[in-house]
């Protein structure tokens, strides 16, 4: 008798964990829109006339690349990658197609290990790193409020990377579109010298479903890939960075 | 004093030391039930000024933190972590590590569905610009975009790339219908416009790198999920009138497409050229009695068309249906004179009074299931039902002096129907496998009569076909697939030809086996295909087997997003049709063919096209060459042999080959010339035919060559408010000759003018076209100039008033114009056909949306 109750009790507590489970799994979905330029990326030629300057904008604005990240903060998993890449032509505008200097195809974290694909120049480097890498920020008084959510400015000069990140507390979970980390908070909008990304919606998945597919694919396109163009994200921002200041040079 | 000094000196020496040992906060971060919370957010404020974040921290794997300070009063933690309830802990002096626990909280986010697909690379078309109105075809918004081509039937292409799917909203509506969807979807419509380099069905099980390029219109919000309709009513001269309406839903999961379209003006807008190509295993009958339903005689004088569609597509997680159901009816008359010379002498005038209407009424289902990631089922059917009656009444004379009055009728129903069932499945991740089978029923029944020489001609024709392909793929890489196809095939057809008592019956039975190697491939940069095999046509009446290799390859290089090159190359065969081995047909009023049985002949088809195109959307360039070779070898064609009273004798004959060489180049350019967006648009096409092969003259084979020459010039410039909003001016020169052996037969001369005034704005749009058409043959010379008009006034957002017309100098009497002249010497004697019809209307009418 004792042993039917034993087991039926286990059976009662088992379903009610597992339903619990279920019913708490939720993964955030943020959908974000990426432009190549930046602030930094306009400031080397202040001295160009005003409508120059707005050519120059509009030159940029004719790829937009459409991001989805998700996160299960449960099983400290998230994941972001491109869903479109939109080319537009611009009314009255000539000789404007532009092919992005660098194009970021995805970024995961799975638990300690976090790997992205991108690319610079159509060479393709995929890097990985480790919780102990910082991106040391900087996080300043500044604030605005971005699509609803309060966000404060935070600025990491890492490698001589300067990476201006906004994120909100009020969403507080701290691995970030672009492979951006270490922050108490989703960014909700980045700048790099190449590119900046800003969030279009956040909303709610009930189901891992979408992740799980997510992680294994990308993490089976990492493996795959990677061969010779595995790099530490530490190398690749000295790089980029070298790169960065080279473009600054040459305009 | 010094020991003050030294006291004050240790004092805030102390101080700093004091100052710069800060204090460490450690802690840990857990839930109600005890789990650590790993990755949670420590936040620390000071209570003076709660904007500003002093220091942070994140728990580490097993919820621990800690948190360096140089504060230790007036400062408090937040610990925040998603899904939980956030918490503010005040920061104790003598307390250095906190165990803080976090309760779970609701989500206030909106909850949202996904499912995973790959990215989508899109080229973003303009459908902004001021010149088109509300109404504007998406077809004209297309044309306006460098790099869209757009062919007369409705035939699409992207950078020289066909396309077949039309998307709504991301999801497949219009497939193989392009014409439905640029004859219909309008402006007002359209929200965003886009070409998707890489799309991919998720219903079409394959290798992740094979994807396909399609045109996506995104429609605007408050044209999803409602019912939306579209009434237009319109009459005006000589009785013309026009009925047309639309009711279309489009949403996630179910998208619906009515049209209806009945007029007496010659509006084929729902062009049907998808129609006719629809049941591809069929018979030549039948191809030719639906595309006369479906697009009929030109320069009529009398016309009445009707076509109603409804295209169903729902679409569920796992499943698909495909519902498209369509019914034409048109009715036309037309006035022809058909000239044929010998190129010294008039052989024959026939002056003919043609009537034919003819209905069909086809429906398509397709139902696939995704029955897992890696396997899908297709079951598909087709049927059509087909009647078409002609009646010609024709006055002919035989030069120098015999004339002839004759009636000829002729009537042809045909039924078709195709079951198909098909399915793919991967196979370890590498392996594809294919299978399909189709099983296709067709009926013709032909009836001529010739009312001069009492002649009456009854033909019946059956096909039994069954269809299998088998393939299997092996992925090596994204650029390298090797695949083994099989195709079986058993057709058994019976055709049986009464002319009054003389009935003969003639029986085909015909296998086909064909066996193939394919090798596929696609990445960003290439694109390519290549099937070789061998076929066999065992034909069983008389045991022999004809033994080929089929040729089918393309490949597609993308030098960059601007540049790609396509070249394809094909060799195929195809097998005589059964009514070709008829003594006798009556095809066509009064032309009579005979032939010798030839039910075992193969023709042999052999096709190359290389084309090169550079399209640069942003500067309004669009670069194209193509060249196309064609060589026939085995095939049958008409050469003349007697006129009589009674009919156009043609004889039948198997030739050794024909060659055509094709070459063109298109060139398009705009320029903004100002910061207003000016506009001018500039563009020419240039191309060449030259065909080389044999025609009979009496009984004796001479060689014939063809070439012709076509200059087309546009240009378009584009003002800002003005009283238009584009003007147009179009130029169009063909020059064609015909030699036999070096004695030139025939040479006609086409000449196309016009110019048009284009206005668009809020409340009204209009467009006017003046319009010079010139034919000229070594002895006739048509020529028409007209007038086109189109002007639409928006009462309010739902109401329209509309004038429409064509033709409008010769509908108010103004002037005489005659219609068009074609010419042709293919079968060794000058034909030249003159429709003396031109058709025009004026129309007014209005037009309601709900």
């Amino acid at each position: 008798m004792k042993t039917i109750f034993l087991i039926c009790l286990t059976t009662i507590l088992s379903i009610q964990i597992g339903f619990s489970q279920t019913n708490t799994q939720k993964v955030l979905v943020a959908k974000y829109s990426l432009y190549p330029y930046s602030t930094e990326f306009f400031n080397h030629n202040t001295d160009k006339p005003n409508e120059a300057q707005s050519f120059d904008i509009a030159l940029r604005r004719t790829k937009e690349f459409k991001y989805t990240f998700l996160s299960d903060f449960k099983t400290d998993r998230a994941v972001f990658f491109l869903d479109s890449i939109i080319t537009k032509p611009i009314k009255g505008k000539e000789s404007f197609w532009i092919e992005p200097e660098l194009v970021s195809y995805f970024s995961y974290k799975n638990n300690t290990t976090y790997c992205k694909k991108i690319s610079i120049f159509k060479h393709v480097f995929y890097a990985s790193n480790t919780a102990d890498f910082s991106f040391e920020w900087d996080i300043s008084k500044e604030r605005k409020i971005i699509a609803g959510f309060n966000c404060i400015k935070a600025v990491s000069n890492v490698r001589n990377n300067k990476i201006i990140a906004w994120f909100t507390t009020e969403i507080p979970i701290n691995y970030s579109p672009l492979g951006l980390y270490g922050l108490p908070g989703l960014v909700l909008q980045a700048e790099t010298f190449f590119n900046t990304i800003t969030i279009e919606n956040i909303k709610y998945l009930t189901t891992d479903d979408l992740l799980n597919v997510k992680m294994d694919e990308y993490e089976e396109i990492y493996n795959k890939e990677k061969k010779d163009d595995e790099i530490k994200e530490s190398i690749l921002l000295l790089k980029k960075a070298q790169l960065v200041s080279q473009l600054k040079m040459m305009r | 004093m010094k020991a003050v000094t030294l006291l004050l000196f240790l004092f805030n020496f102390s101080c700093i030391l004091f100052a710069q040992e800060p204090t460490v906060l450690k802690g840990i971060v857990i839930n109600k039930d005890n789990f650590t919370l790993a990755g949670a957010n420590i936040l620390l404020y000071s209570k003076k000024d709660t904007n500003n974040i002093l220091e942070y921290s994140i728990s580490n794997k097993s919820g621990a933190f800690s948190l360096a300070t140089q504060e230790d009063t007036d400062v408090y933690m937040e610990v925040s972590y998603l899904g939980y309830e956030p918490k503010k802990i005040p920061i104790q002096k003598e307390l250095n590590y906190y165990t803080i626990i976090l309760s779970e909280l609701p989500y206030n986010l909106e909850e949202v569905e996904l499912t995973a697909s790959k990215y989508i690379d899109t080229i973003r078309l303009k459908n902004d610009t001021l010149k088109f109105s509300k109404n504007s075809k998406l077809k004209n918004v297309l044309k306006d975009n460098p790099g869209i081509e757009i062919t007369d039937d409705n035939g699409l292409k992207f950078m020289g790339v066909p396309i077949n799917k039309i998307l709504i909203n991301k999801k497949e509506v219009f497939v193989n219908q392009n014409s439905l969807a640029l004859e219909n979807i309008t402006n007002e419509m359209i929200e965003n416009l886009q070409i998707i380099n890489n799309y991919q069905d998720k219903f079409n099980v394959g290798f992740d790198n094979f994807s396909e390029m399609v045109l996506n219109v995104d429609v605007k919000n408050k044209f999803k999920g409602l019912v939306k309709n579209t009434l237009e009513l319109g009459a005006g001269a000589k009785n013309s009138y026009s009925i047309k309406g639309l009711s279309f839903l489009f949403s996630d999961k179910v998208n619906v497409f009515l049209t209806q379209n009945s007029n007496s003006i010659f509006d084929k807008s729902n062009n049907q050229t998808e129609m006719v190509t629809r049941q591809t295993n069929s018979s030549t009958f039948y191809k030719e009695n639906v595309k006369s339903i479906a697009t009929g005689f030109e320069n009529v004088s009398e016309d009445f068309y009707n076509n109603t569609r409804l295209l169903i597509k729902k679409e569920n997680k796992k499943s698909k249906i495909e519902t498209n159901i369509g019914f034409n009816y048109s009715k036309q008359a037309l006035n022809t004179t058909i000239l044929i010379d010998d190129a010294e002498n008039t052989i024959s005038e026939e002056n003919a009074q043609n009537k034919r209407k003819g209905k069909a009424i086809y429906a398509d289902f397709g139902l696939i299931s995704l029955i897992s990631d890696v396997f899908s089922i297709r079951l598909f059917s087709k049927v059509d039902f087909i009647e078409n009656d002609l009646v010609w009444k024709n006055d002919k004379t035989i030069f120098p002096s015999s004339t002839f009055h004759s009636n000829t009728f002729y009537e042809s129903n045909n039924s078709i129907i195709t079951n198909g069932l098909s399915s793919k499945s991967i196979l370890n991740q590498n392996w594809l496998l294919e299978n399909s089978a189709e099983y296709i029923l067709e009926n013709t029944t032909n009836e001529f009569y010739l009312d001069l020489s009492d002649v009456r001609q009854n033909v019946e024709y059956n096909n039994k076909r069954l269809n299998t392909v088998s393939s299997i793929f092996y992925q090596k890489s994204n650029l390298l697939n090797f695949g083994l196809s099989f195709v079986f095939s058993n057709a058994t057809e019976d055709l049986s030809s009464k002319i009054n008592t003389n009935r003969i019956l003639l029986k085909r039975t015909l296998k086909q086996l064909k066996s193939s190697l394919i090798l596929k491939g696609q990445n960003q940069k290439w694109n390519y295909f290549v099937n070789v095999g061998t076929q066999f046509f065992l034909f069983q009446n008389n045991q022999t087997t004809r033994a080929t290799l089929p040729v089918s390859s393309s490949l597609n290089y993308k030098f960059s997003n601007n540049k790609s090159l396509s070249i394809s190359f094909e060799n195929t065969n195809e097998v005589e049709p059964i009514e070709n081995s008829l003594d006798s047909l009556f095809v066509n009023s009064t032309t009579l063919i005979t032939s010798n049985e030839f039910l075992d002949n193969s023709t042999q088809r052999q096709n190359g096209i290389v084309s090169y195109t550079i399209s640069n959307i942003s500067k309004s360039k669009n670069i194209s060459f193509l060249v196309a070779v064609s060589k026939d070898s085995n095939f049958s064609q008409n050469s003349i042999v007697n006129f009589n009273s009674t009919s156009n004798q043609f004889q039948k004959n198997i030739f050794d080959q024909r060659k055509t060489l094709f070459v063109k180049q298109d060139y398009s350019k705009g320029f903004y010339f100002s910061e207003n967006d000016h506009k001018i648009q500039f563009g020419y096409t240039v191309s060449s035919t030259f065909f080389e092969g044999e025609v009979i003259q009496r009984s004796i084979i001479k060689p014939i060559y063809s070439e012709q020459f076509a200059l087309g010039l546009n240009i378009s410039v584009i003002p800002q408010q003005m009283f238009f909003t584009e003007l147009v001016l179009n130029g169009d020169y063909t020059k064609s000759d015909i030699r036999i052996n070096s004695l030139e037969i025939n040479s006609i001369n086409t000449t196309k003018k016009a110019i048009a005034l284009i206005k668009s704005d809020g409340n009204y749009s209009y467009s006017i076209e003046f319009y010079s058409q010139r034919y000229q043959t070594e002895n006739e010379l048509i020529a028409t100039n007209d007038i086109k008009i189109s002007y639409r006034y928006y009462i309010n957002t739902n109401t329209s008033v509309f004038l429409r017309g064509i033709n409008i100098l010769n509908v108010l009497n103004l002037n005489n114009n005659a219609g068009d002249l074609k010419s042709n010497a293919i079968n060794g004697v000058n034909t030249t056909t003159i429709d003396t019809n031109t058709f025009g209307y004026l129309i007014m009418g209005i037009q309601f949306k709900i």
